[in-house]
């Protein structure tokens, strides 16, 4: 089954020069699935995880998550559809400055006007899990930012979405960190089935992905699966990079 | 581009951001030059010089100036605050101070320069209006008469105080470093932990204070008797004690609220993980440092504007009674020992008050001077009269007191109030001798009974009275009851010039009534004026803040928006955030006006009517409703255009 359908999705940014960020896009992410989405800077990443996640309308074609096709709801529609099916990781975290970590993490499920003893019992779950339980009455500026990323993690997942969407999870933390995040996108994705579209700019952080799609000037160039081994599929990508051009890749 | 370019052009588009610093401005420019025109129009001093609107004026123009550049440098003040990014930047590239302060020195003249024209453009507007109200409220043909003065004045008045503001601006973010600028310090104050005993005590303190207050006003009597708190209440500072108190109950209130509030809001879990409350508490608690100030400001300033206006609305309306309670009865007539035409005279008067139609009910009875009571007194001896149990109950029977028996040597003794600010006590005196006899002085009573014949009256027991009777000299009262004096204006005018010049005196309330009331009016009207720029200060207080972190609001919302937040409920988070700041300060100060009203008519508290306190309030509720609708749509409408500029 699939979670995401992409069919002939463009997007053009009228103005006095306009352009094209997305040219014909069309892909499927099926259930369970976890894929990185690479590019260089400018290829339509941004305008696409947009696109996906309802912030921004296609000039045309069609988005379905879940069957549902997403730009035909209202505003409201929208919003809701977002707080339930939709879970967000970004690369600058996106904490509430003045909630707990517990706050943050039970924000999405209050919203909804979840029982408390619910909130509670999910929170201790997914607590554990992601190694918080130790921080949670902290505020996000006393927490590292590996820790942060994984509060982040926590929140777009205690409400049991059907898709997290990951915009440069990694992109603002060390390496240590980053294999942490990763780790725990990777656990979810086994233990619990989430399915996740990542966009990265970091061969290593895509490599852990299932499958990766590479974007240039708004269309899908190329798109690969990954074997049993994710060294070769490190080796793979960097391939496909060198190919691709536009940009260079230093870390 | 010259430095003078980019300062002009960086005002030129960055408008939006200086409008709230504008507006200050311009408003405080108009009710200065209002003012200003008042002062320097010709007409006013022709105008009757018993009205004190000259005076009035030269006590206010400065005042209303302090205020100015009070308001003028907090605006700026936090207008320069929200800019700190720029700021850093500017400071990153290399600025130096002197650089820093031509910048602010360029920005200030420009924008003082537009509102101060703009100002003077809308007050030229509103003063006509404001002749008008008080050519009305003197009866005297104000004609709006514009000279170039005034503009100069207040011209040269707010540029020196913009160029002022622009010289003391690097002290606003010299200390910063750069990196704090540019950050904006990312660092939060976490709300500090209040232990519960903590809280306890505050609230004790402010109930202990509250009902301290209470205490004084229905108790005067016993406070009377306590050394401090007599001199307190007769010096007049007692109200200075009371505004101290009640600044401090209105901080200490807001501080404990806020924090046992948001405490208890916490702790009950149901509540605070539902929905949005989330949100909105948790936010409060987040800036409860900045609330608390905010909310106690703005208390502070509605506070001074309602109980300013109540008040002088209320001794507006209560203008009869507050000078017949200072002069007793509308007329009285004291006739000296050598004044032959009491009968006459008396006569006339009651010739007059028969033949329009005036009821009334005299007495008139005779003193006793121990002392020359109304020569020129060049010697500082107090004034001392007598008079008898009998004609003493007369009297207190005629001004609706109870009247008392004496006996042998018994003497209540009568001291006439406070004289300036030595309280009744110092006038008193332990012991007491007329003619041979020692009087036994049985209590003493200071509220006024006949309005400045002597100091010290003593009542004696009639026999007593008749004794020495024949070796004193006799002083005669007569005194009228008129209930419609109000309208004996120009015969009390007539009979005063009439009389006073033979041995007598004769004193009327009347005579006093319209040159209160007109100068009752003016209080009135141009105090409800300055009330209302206070108003506007202290709501604009509350803009200022608002705007000035819009833009971190604004990004909180869009990544709030991100994961799923409902326009609806963040008009629901805003619309509640904004009445916390909106009314919890206005219904204080509500309290407060009533407070102080009632505080300040301690002795007539049906002066201050409750319903007539209400009308004040509920103009100026009506004021704050309309401008937290405003505000509101305002600040959604700010917040959502950002959201919306995501998509295209």
């Amino acid at each position: 089954m699939n979670t995401l359908e992409l069919k002939k999705v463009c997007k053009i940014y009228e103005g006095t020069v306009s352009y094209q960020a997305l040219d014909d896009m069309d892909f499927t992410v099926k259930n369970g699935e976890f894929v990185g989405v690479m590019g260089p800077s400018g290829s339509g990443k941004s305008t696409l995880l947009n696109v996906i996640s309802t912030n921004d309308f296609p000039t045309s074609g069609q988005v379905f998550l879940l069957n549902q096709d997403l730009h035909r709801l209202s505003e409201e529609e929208l919003a809701q559809f977002r707080r339930t099916n939709l879970g967000f990781v970004f690369q600058d975290f996106n904490l509430m400055d003045s909630l707990t970590i517990r706050e943050n993490i039970l924000l999405p499920l209050a919203l909804e006007g979840a029982r408390y003893s619910t909130m509670n019992q999910a929170l201790q779950e997914i607590a554990m899990q992601l190694g918080l339980t130790g921080i949670l009455e902290r505020f996000p500026h006393e927490i590292s930012g590996g820790q942060a990323q994984r509060v982040a993690i926590a929140r777009a997942i205690i409400h049991r979405p059907s898709l997290l969407l990951a915009d440069e999870p990694t992109g603002n933390l060390d390496s240590r960190a980053s294999h942490d995040v990763l780790n725990v996108l990777e656990q979810m994705n086994q233990d619990f089935g989430v399915t996740i579209l990542m966009v990265t700019h970091d061969p290593i952080v895509a490599s852990h992905c299932h499958r990766v799609i590479f974007i240039k000037d708004g269309r899908i160039y190329n798109e690969m699966y990954r074997g049993s081994n994710q060294q070769a599929f490190y080796q793979e990508i960097l391939n496909v990079l060198s190919l691709l051009g536009g940009a260079r890749y230093d870390f | 581009m010259t430095f003078k370019q980019f300062a002009l052009r960086n005002v030129q588009r960055n408008l939006s951001s200086y409008l709230a610093f504008f507006m200050a401005s311009t408003i405080s420019v108009m009710v200065f030059f209002i003012f200003s025109v008042a002062f320097f129009h010709p007409g006013m001093h022709l105008a009757n010089k018993s009205i004190p609107l000259t005076e009035l004026l030269t006590d206010i123009l400065p005042f209303q100036y302090g205020c100015s550049l009070v308001f003028i440098l907090y605006s700026f003040g936090t207008f320069l605050h929200r800019r700190w990014g720029e700021f850093g930047l500017l400071r990153l590239l290399g600025i130096t101070d002197l650089q820093f302060i031509k910048l602010m020195f360029f920005e200030n003249v420009l924008i003082g320069f537009i509102s101060i024209v703009s100002g003077i453009l809308l007050g030229l507007l509103f003063s006509k209006y404001f002749f008008f109200v008080i050519s009305m409220i003197f009866r005297f043909p104000l004609e709006f008469h514009l000279s170039t003065f005034p503009i100069w004045f207040t011209f040269i008045a707010f540029i020196s105080l913009f160029i002022l503001v622009s010289i003391l601006s690097p002290f606003f973010v010299r200390s910063k470093n750069i990196y704090y600028l540019l950050t904006k310090s990312r660092k939060q104050n976490r709300q500090p932990k209040t232990s519960l005993l903590q809280s306890v005590c505050g609230i004790t303190i402010i109930l202990l204070m509250y009902g301290w207050l209470v205490y004084e006003i229905q108790n005067q009597d016993k406070l009377k008797k306590i050394a401090f708190t007599e001199w307190l209440m007769y010096s007049g500072y007692d109200i200075y004690m009371g505004v101290v108190i009640l600044i401090l109950i209105t901080y200490l209130l807001f501080s404990q609220i806020s924090t046992i509030g948001i405490t208890l809001l916490k702790r009950n879990s149901r509540f605070y993980f539902y929905k949005t409350n989330l949100l909105w508490i948790s936010n409060l608690a987040h800036q409860a440092k900045h609330n608390v100030r905010n909310l106690f400001m703005s208390t502070v300033l509605i506070t001074i504007s309602l109980a300013f206006t109540a008040n002088l609305y209320t001794s507006y309306l209560y203008t009869a009674e507050q000078i017949l309670k200072e002069f007793l009865v509308p007329i009285s007539y004291l006739s000296y020992p050598q004044d032959k035409q009491l009968k006459e005279n008396i006569n006339y008067i009651d010739t007059y008050l028969e033949k329009n139609g005036y009821e009334y009910e005299k007495i008139q009875i005779p003193l006793l001077a121990l002392s020359n009571l109304r020569a020129p007194s060049a010697s500082n001896e107090t004034s001392i009269a007598l008079l008898s149990n009998s004609h003493f109950n007369q009297l207190a029977r005629f001004l609706g007191r109870e009247p008392i028996s004496l006996e042998g040597n018994d003497s209540l003794e009568l001291v006439s109030g406070g004289w300036g600010v030595n309280p009744p006590s110092t006038f008193q005196r332990k012991e007491m001798a007329v003619g041979e006899r020692k009087l036994n002085i049985i209590g003493t009573d200071d509220t006024h009974y006949v309005r400045s014949v002597a100091q010290i009256y003593y009542v004696l027991s009639d026999s007593l009275y008749r004794q020495v009777k024949s070796s004193y000299p006799t002083y005669t009262l007569v005194e009228y009851q008129i209930p419609n004096w109000t309208r004996l204006g120009d015969f009390s005018t007539q009979i005063t010039k009439r009389f006073n010049e033979g041995p007598r005196e004769v004193m009327t309330a009347a005579n006093n009534f319209q040159g209160e009331l007109i100068r009752n009016k003016t209080f009135f009207f141009i105090g409800s004026f300055i009330s209302i720029v206070f108003f506007i200060a202290a709501i604009s207080f509350l803009y200022f803040r608002l705007f000035a972190n819009i833009q971190g609001e604004r990004e909180k919302y869009r990544n709030l928006a991100k994961i799923g937040l409902k326009r609806k409920e963040i008009k629901l988070i805003i619309t509640r955030q904004l009445a916390i700041f909106f009314f919890p300060p206005f219904i204080i100060a509500s309290v407060h006006t009533h407070m102080i009203l009632v505080f300040l008519n301690k002795e007539n508290v049906e002066w201050a009517p409750f319903d007539k306190v209400l009308q004040v309030i509920t103009i100026f509720g009506v004021i704050q409703i309309l401008y937290f609708i405003w505000i509101r749509s305002k600040y959604i409408r700010m917040i959502f255009h950002y959201l919306d500029q995501g998509k295209i």
